[in-house]
């Protein structure tokens, strides 16, 4: 179900007498004369709520002798809120572009010829500027505390600060001797 | 402004009350559009209401003129009405479909109303 299905079908949703229609149809098969008999509302009423709901995808419809019959869409009703919500948004595109800009915009601000100006004090930007120091480590390689910190003096002179903040970070781990870098 | 025409203003004025209180409940039980087809059904009494002052104004006291002037109009205003209603059809527009069937309903029923107000006076 794309983004702009699942709002259709929210806002669809959100009328009780369209609630009272699909909580008939989940009960059974109905035409339009019978649901407006059984919710006492006139038929051009319950016509445009199934129209609606057929627009939503919400319901089907299919031809039995003389009626029209409207059946509950049962694989729409299947799908969790869960899934709709984990789906990627038709906007991620956008959204990358615009973490990748907003990247971009703190390495320049905080680096200057490949040194550190300094550590900024916002967590969000100093996660960036400790990822872009992480990739000095290479993966699957131990380090000593001394490699280490010399790696990261070639960026800044606190190294101590940024080491801990990279292991607080989980972009480097240890286990008392060495260090190496998470993946 | 004869009895009849006062009992029909007071029959628009009932029927706008009616409708807008509709209205109300309708929206606040979460039937949004039920509730805004009430209000359709609302403007169009109030268009008529505007005729039948109109109706005073451009005939005075002829009380023959005024209803053949307002019995006039509501034979002319749903015509566009009925063009978009038929429109709406063709394009499946449900929604427009509808509205405009109340409206041509509302229409119908205002000048059978008027039509039975001023035979009961006459």
């Amino acid at each position: 179900m794309t983004e702009s299905e699942a709002i259709s079908l929210f806002k669809c949703l959100a009328d009780k007498s369209r609630l009272q229609i699909l909580k008939s149809l989940a009960v059974e098969d109905m035409y339009v004369e019978r649901l407006a008999e059984r919710l006492g509302l006139t038929a051009p009423t319950i016509s445009f709520h199934l129209k609606k709901l057929w627009d939503a995808g919400a319901v089907t419809s299919y031809k039995n002798q003389y009626y029209m019959m409207y059946s509950l869409n049962k694989e729409i009703f299947g799908i969790s809120i869960l899934e709709i919500l984990q789906q990627e948004s038709d906007e991620a595109q956008e959204q990358a572009q615009r973490d990748a800009e907003y990247r971009q915009k703190v390495i320049d601000a905080f680096f200057e010829y490949g040194k550190l100006k300094a550590i900024p004090t916002q967590l969000k930007k100093e996660r960036i500027v400790l990822e872009v120091i992480a990739e000095a480590f290479e993966f699957d390689r131990m380090y000593s505390e001394r490699e280490v910190n010399i790696i990261i003096a070639d960026f800044h002179d606190d190294f101590c600060t940024i080491r801990r903040d990279m292991v607080s970070e989980r972009l480097l781990d240890r286990n008392g001797m060495e260090y190496w870098r998470m993946k | 402004m004869n009895e009849q025409q006062r009992k029909f203003e007071l029959y628009l004025d009932e029927q706008i009350t009616e409708c807008r209180q509709r209205s109300k409940l309708l929206a606040a039980d979460e039937r949004m559009d039920e509730g805004n087809f009430e209000k359709v059904r609302a403007n169009v009494y109030e268009i008529f209401k505007t005729i039948l002052s109109a109706a005073e104004k451009v005939c005075g006291k002829d009380d023959g003129a005024r209803k053949r002037f307002f019995l006039q109009k509501t034979d002319e205003i749903p015509t566009n009405w009925t063009t978009s209603y038929e429109e709406a059809k063709k394009q499946g527009d449900v929604e427009k479909v509808y509205i405009e069937s109340i409206k041509l309903d509302t229409a119908r029923e205002i000048k059978e109303m008027c039509m039975q107000i001023w035979e009961e006076n006459t």
